[in-house]
């Protein structure tokens, strides 16, 4: 259990709720129950997180608020390789919005290497970049995303991507 | 330099309203005024004219059906999108046509009926369910009916061109890939999906064409809110006597058959509502 005080802000406590993450049961019915009983507990305690990985300022913010705007807490970093980090230091977000064409490490390297982790498999990652070749999203597609915005975009957009992702009702 | 002033008096909205309301039975009530603005801005800009007012004069002129028409047309054209509010399609691919393929599995015809289509989103959404989801289909008589007021609009959706802010919208990556080809900054949908509908102009307000066929499912969404409750009971009794009997009717979000006299049963299919004719 952790006590943050903060000061004329009240306290919070952050108990976490220890569920098996055991994927070695065999009965689909108790499988689903257990992902079922995470994904409500998660839901009513604990809001919706995103990690936006995007190297220009603008868009992070623009993303951020549109994002807080439906209830999600936004983690941003600004290439690929510190978006790994925050995947591997930060909570497991509920979803990953990332540009394609960033410096250090481009957001195709940064599905590739998520992709190429099995605890990553299910986790919806969204690219959002300025690329509109059909090979390009195709090559975007065999690298594992699960859905494709271009830029430029509007709130509408992301709403809509993040309900086909299934985060958002 | 000739500046646009698209500022709009009590006069010519009270005629543009007048206008639609007669030709299409579209109620515009005052806080409507910036719609009509952003609408008729660009016809007054191809127009060559200064303002709506003087779009106002020319309408009046005789002989002006043509520019009366484009009016009618640029007002009533809504917003659309692929898989708009989602819920519906889910429930067309999980339990209705399931369903349906069921029931009509001796006689193989389906026929469904995309009404308000605009420039095709909802038409094309249908048929890339039922290639994607219901190969059996291509065995059956199925027809798309793809309906809109607006001819100009249709002559848009006929072509399944889109560009990149319609793709952008509601349009699942796979569909994408799968089913449209790009060209230069268009996306335009497979000739295979396009031979699937029949896109025709129709005017809600209007006697329905005696040909139309008894339909299975209906989307009627997002046109009902723009009526009185009167034209929306007439509109419905209409839709009424071309549904089969345990077809669907698809209303938008914010519709309902509450507080008409018409003969519908509500019915929830998962996150969706639809609309049952009862006798």
């Amino acid at each position: 259990m952790k006590w943050y005080s903060y000061s004329k802000n009240g306290d919070r406590v952050r108990v976490p709720l220890v569920l098996s993450t055991s994927t070695s049961t065999s009965d689909p019915n108790v499988a689903s129950v257990r992902d079922s009983l995470k994904t409500h507990l998660r839901k009513k305690f604990c809001p919706m997180q995103a990690l936006v990985i995007d190297d220009d300022p603008a868009i992070l913010l623009m993303m951020t608020s549109i994002l807080n705007g439906l209830g999600y807490q936004v983690t941003t970093a600004v290439d690929g390789k510190q978006g790994l980090q925050e995947l591997t230091d930060s909570i497991l977000p509920d979803v990953v919005l990332v540009d394609w064409n960033m410096p250090i490490m481009n957001g195709l390297e940064f599905v590739k290497t998520v992709r190429s982790q099995t605890q990553f498999n299910q986790l919806p990652i969204i690219m959002v970049t300025t690329e509109l070749e059909m090979s390009q999203v195709a090559l975007s597609a065999d690298a594992g995303i699960s859905e494709y915005i271009m830029k430029p975009f509007s709130p509408i957009m992301i709403i809509e991507k993040l309900q086909m992702v299934g985060v958002l009702s | 330099m000739t500046t646009l002033n698209s500022a709009l008096d009590p006069q010519s909205f009270s005629y543009i309203s007048s206008l639609v309301r007669r030709k299409s039975a579209i109620i515009l009530e005052g806080e409507k005024a910036y719609l009509v603005e952003s609408r008729l801005t660009p016809v007054v800009r191809e127009m060559g004219l200064l303002n709506i007012s003087e779009l106002v004069a020319e309408l009046q002129k005789p002989g002006s059906q043509t520019l009366n028409q484009r009016v009618v047309e640029a007002m009533t054209t809504n917003e659309t999108s692929f898989f708009r509010d989602i819920h519906p399609f889910d429930a067309l691919k999980d339990k209705i046509l399931p369903g349906l393929i069921q029931r009509r599995s001796k006689e193989k015809t389906l026929t469904i009926w995309s009404n308000a289509c605009s420039s095709g989103q909802e038409p094309y959404t249908i048929a890339m369910i039922l290639a994607e989801h219901f190969p059996m289909l291509k065995n059956w008589k199925v027809r798309l009916i793809s309906s809109d007021l607006s001819n100009r609009i249709l002559d848009k959706a006929r072509l399944g061109c889109f560009n990149q802010t319609e793709v952008n919208r509601g349009l699942p990556m796979n569909f994408l890939l799968k089913y449209f080809t790009k060209d230069g900054n268009k996306w335009t949908v497979d000739q295979g999906i396009r031979n699937m509908i029949e896109f025709r102009e129709l005017n809600l307000v209007d006697p329905f064409p005696a040909l139309l066929p008894k339909m299975d499912i209906v989307f009627l969404r997002n046109v009902l809110i723009y009526f009185s409750p009167e034209s929306k009971t007439e509109i419905l009794k209409k839709v009424h006597a071309v549904m089969h009997k345990d077809s669907y009717l698809f209303l938008g979000g914010s519709e309902t058959t509450m507080n008409l006299k018409v003969n519908f049963e509500r019915e929830q299919i998962g996150s969706a509502v639809c609309y049952r004719p009862v006798a």
